[in-house]
């Protein structure tokens, strides 16, 4: 049993899913294992996983990662005044180099995080992930870096048509035309900047690897979900577990060779006409389907928090194969004074009465 | 024949490569001749049962059951 209070960002689950809110399932899946607070950190009044109180005590505003670290120290300084924070699990890909650089002041504050050094994380910008598969041997999409629009025709003769133009943090299209990746183009470049790459479009069944390292690069374990279910911009909302072992023999030496801190996703493709599998992308984070991992049995946000309250984590084996999850949006009724709370103070802290009083509310409501 | 360990597989014909995550929906003698296969029969012994349960004939019983045991080679649930 751990007793700590766990501080989760990354809580807005609108088309671009964030994994804040199974990171938290995950850790209420522990049960008694884990005692003490889970406190939100999210962006937005509106951000749509903050008004789930059966998952969250406490929740508070934080300035946006564009607002730099400065800003995002002193907000947690203010928190922890009222709430102490022992971990923190970051899931949002743009905050991930900055709490990374603050890990000192962090722990100053009594915050831990399970984080690689920034150069790693850096690893997963697209445009960086194709040199280190060249250079590691791992097959991967051909990738084309660019900053200009002027530069999408040349992309495209050399990788065809269709091809995936991509963000550095988020937003994937899969484009047809040089007209339809000029509005793709600019779309991104207003949600994300530059630079974006061009990847070469591979058809082919999906998979992902969601992997847990320890802070002495030793891999804690590793989970290989298929893909069931995707949408037009490659997120997976339907996958199940499975056992193949030349993908997690795959995904095992490529963790080493990213000398890994922290949790992680490798995304692959398996082309029906040639073997092995190809490496797309890399989050340097927990993936939304982390949930579903938990329920194979290995649950890896509560390994992270006995990794960082000093426990010995032994490695995790022999998950279940065969678990099946879908993911679906569920309408979370919100009373207008919690909206109020986190639009006025920046927080809100939910209180048990008061939940049980709105349960009766909405009983009745409905 | 060995046929792989690696699913999950329903009398009604869902099967579940736990290896590969795909998914497979076998027709009624597709599930027969599965489950003969899993019970460890010989190709010549369940196209016989397929000619008893089905009323086909020999020859496309035994046809039917090669093919089918390829195709599960070619998605490596089954192998020599």
């Amino acid at each position: 049993m751990v007793h700590c209070n766990v501080a989760v960002t990354g809580l807005n689950a609108m088309e671009d899913s964030l994994p804040g809110i199974p990171v938290i399932r995950s850790l209420r899946a522990a049960g008694e294992e884990l005692t003490g607070k889970i406190i939100g950190l999210t962006y937005d009044t509106f951000d749509t996983g903050i008004y789930n109180s059966e998952l969250l005590d406490e929740v508070y505003l934080m300035p946006y990662p564009s607002e730099g670290e400065t800003a995002i120290l002193q907000r947690l300084k203010e928190i922890v005044k009222k709430t102490p924070i022992q971990v923190l699990i970051p899931t949002v890909d743009a905050e991930l180099v900055s709490y990374s650089r603050l890990e000192p002041e962090l722990n100053e504050l009594g915050i831990k995080v399970l984080l690689p050094p920034e150069d790693r994380i850096r690893l997963h910008q697209k445009q960086q992930l194709g040199a280190f598969c060249y250079y590691n041997g791992i097959k991967a999409p051909r990738t084309i870096t660019i900053t200009d629009p002027a530069e999408l025709s040349a992309a495209a003769k050399q990788v065809g048509f269709p091809f995936v133009l991509k963000g550095t943090f988020h937003d994937a299209y899969m484009v047809s035309s040089l007209p339809e990746a000029l509005v793709f183009y600019h779309k991104i470049k207003e949600a994300w900047g530059l630079p974006m790459v061009v990847q070469e479009y591979i058809k082919g069944e999906e998979y992902t690897v969601v992997a847990l390292a320890d802070g002495s690069e030793r891999l804690v374990g590793a989970v290989a979900i298929k893909k069931l279910r995707v949408t037009g911009t490659g997120k997976c909302w339907a996958g199940g577990t499975v056992h193949n072992e030349e993908l997690l023999a795959l995904a095992r030496g490529i963790i080493e060779k990213l000398r890994w801190v922290g949790p992680l996703e490798l995304e692959f493709i398996k082309r029906p006409d040639s073997p092995g599998y190809y490496l797309f992308e890399f989050n340097p984070r927990f993936p939304v389907t982390v949930y579903l991992v938990t329920r194979s049995g290995h649950n890896f946000p509560l390994a992270l928090v006995r990794l960082l309250m000093g426990e010995k984590v032994e490695k995790l084996n022999g998950y279940q194969a065969g678990v099946v999850s879908t993911r679906h949006t569920v309408d979370v009724i919100a009373p207008m004074e919690y909206i109020e709370s986190l639009a006025t103070k920046g927080e809100l802290i939910f209180d048990w009465k008061r939940k049980k009083e709105f349960k009766k509310e909405l009983i009745s409501y409905e | 024949m060995n046929i792989s360990n690696d699913f999950y597989f329903s009398e009604r014909g869902f099967l579940f490569d736990t290896n590969t995550g795909l998914t497979f929906s076998l027709n009624k003698s597709g599930a027969f001749v599965f489950q003969q296969l899993k019970k460890g029969l010989d190709a010549a012994h369940i196209a016989e049962a397929l000619v008893e349960k089905y009323g086909v004939d020999e020859k496309t019983a035994a046809g039917d059951v090669r093919d089918f045991i390829q195709r599960l080679k070619d998605f490596r649930l089954a192998a020599d």
